[in-house]
């Protein structure tokens, strides 16, 4: 990256075939692969006195479906695939900085929305899986009519929200350490690397709450915000 | 800004392959075991549940148990009670009884000892003053005549039944037969002459009569007949009135 360009395009690594595949494809099958390897090693042979990486994931999986649970306040695994994977890549990806010659997917806009999308999507999947289309449209008018064109704006303006947020916040975070390296020398990002992994799992965190939240909304659990 | 909508697909892309492998090696095994821990854990609590039902039924059966041992044991114990009771009773009335006899052979063997010893101190006594009075009558030397032993025989053998004086005169007959005279002191020939003349007149047979003396006799006189002998001498009497001292304790 020179400072001719732009900081925030991407690096195009190779083609295959006519799809470019840039940097942030690649370090996302890596962190695919990373955490597919850590599951298959950890539940390779499933054991009711688990050893101690199952127990590990065990651990966090429960406690995702706890949070979840709370959030939904139903049975929370038909959820909890897709929000306890949003929290593990979201958090695996943002900590992916701490890591020399790695840039976190997330700093680049399009994870963050492809990520948002999907969870806009999901949320009116499970809202008409679980009101119906009738139902589930019925609620954009309430509790009255006049605020339909307000509700479906907040639909989208969430949404981005939650994108701009977490591209910001690691974005910016990816600038910092590029300036006080280049202005500080080697060792002084080093609070701000820590800073960052704190930012890092706390990004991760609201994102995943925020979509357990709006899908919690559509679903009739918790008032739509 | 521009985005690249390749980058944007294939992030959205992976996003749900990655969704679907975790969903296979993560979120289902743990699903399962969270299920298999939670059907054992089940199965545990069903099976401490049936153990707590079976030791509360032990328990049950154990506090009765003890509640029973602890009645029976107060029943034997207060039967216990009630036969050492009745234990110490007899034997504090046998020992008492036992006392009581100890007590009446004490009491009798201290009244036969004290009659013996009473008949000793008596007899004691009584030959003492026997013996002091034949000391007396020894040492006082009475001055008694022997005529007057003479006559006290002379006046027996006045009173004497008739049958007897026959079997006396019958027996000097025999052959041998000798009529005797015996006194303290020796009699002068006159007082013999006297003794001889008197017996003759109650004896006719009679031809001699022997005269003996004997000191024990005290004073006063025998006649000795062969199977008949009459006594006027202090010693009898004072052998006399030692049978009637130790005949009267008998009474």
């Amino acid at each position: 990256m020179s400072l001719s360009t732009s900081p925030l395009a991407e690096d195009i690594l190779f083609h295959i075939g006519p799809i470019p595949i840039s940097q942030p494809v690649v370090t996302t099958w890596g962190i695919m692969a990373a955490l597919s390897f850590i599951c298959w090693l950890g539940f390779r042979r499933p054991r009711v006195e688990a050893g101690t990486l199952q127990t590990v994931l065990e651990i966090i999986v429960e406690a995702l479906e706890k949070q979840v649970k709370d959030i939904v306040r139903r049975d929370p695994w038909p959820f909890v695939p897709l929000l306890a994977t949003l929290f593990i890549f979201l958090a695996v990806a943002n900590l992916s900085a701490i890591v020399p010659g790695l840039k976190p997917p997330t700093g680049h806009i399009e994870t963050p929305a492809a990520l948002a999308a999907l969870v806009f999507l999901s949320v009116h999947y499970f809202g008409i899986r679980t009101k119906g289309f009738a139902g589930y449209v019925r609620h954009y008018v309430k509790p009255s009519p006049l605020l339909l064109p307000l509700n479906i704006l907040s639909e989208f303006t969430r949404v981005f929200s939650l994108m701009i947020r977490l591209f910001g916040n690691m974005m910016s975070h990816e600038f910092v350490i590029a300036i006080v390296v280049f202005l500080a020398g080697l060792f002084m990002p080093i609070p701000f690397m820590l800073l960052g992994v704190l930012i890092g799992i706390v990004q991760a965190y609201i994102f995943t709450v925020l979509a357990a939240v709006f899908i919690g909304a559509a679903i009739g659990s918790v008032e739509a915000g | 800004m521009t985005i690249d909508w390749w980058t944007f697909a294939l992030q959205a892309l992976n996003f749900l392959i990655l969704v679907w492998l975790l969903k296979r090696l993560l979120y289902k095994p743990v699903k399962e075991i969270i299920a298999k821990r939670k059907a054992l854990a089940d199965e545990a609590f069903a099976e401490a549940e049936k153990r707590e039902a079976e030791a509360d039924v032990a328990k049950k059966q154990y506090e009765d148990g003890k509640a029973a041992l602890a009645g029976e044991r107060q029943a034997l114990l207060k039967k216990l009670h009630e036969e050492a009771d009745a234990e110490r009773q007899a034997t504090i009335k046998e020992a008492k009884a036992e006392a009581a006899k100890i007590i009446d052979d004490a009491k009798a063997a201290i009244t036969k000892e004290r009659g013996a010893a009473l008949k000793d101190l008596q007899g004691e006594m009584s030959g003492l003053a026997l013996d002091m009075a034949a000391g007396l009558i020894k040492r006082a030397d009475l001055d008694i005549p022997q005529s007057a032993f003479l006559e006290r025989i002379d006046a027996h053998l006045k009173t004497l039944p008739k049958a007897e004086m026959e079997s006396l005169r019958a027996d000097l007959t025999e052959e041998g037969a000798e009529l005797t005279v015996v006194t303290a002191q020796a009699l002068k020939a006159a007082e013999k002459k006297q003794w001889l003349s008197r017996l003759q007149a109650h004896m006719p047979g009679v031809e001699t009569v022997a005269f003996k003396t004997r000191a024990d006799i005290l004073g006063g006189a025998e006649l000795h007949a062969p199977h008949a002998v009459i006594r006027f001498t202090w010693a009898d009497q004072l052998a006399k009135a030692r049978e009637a001292m130790s005949g009267d304790d008998h009474a």
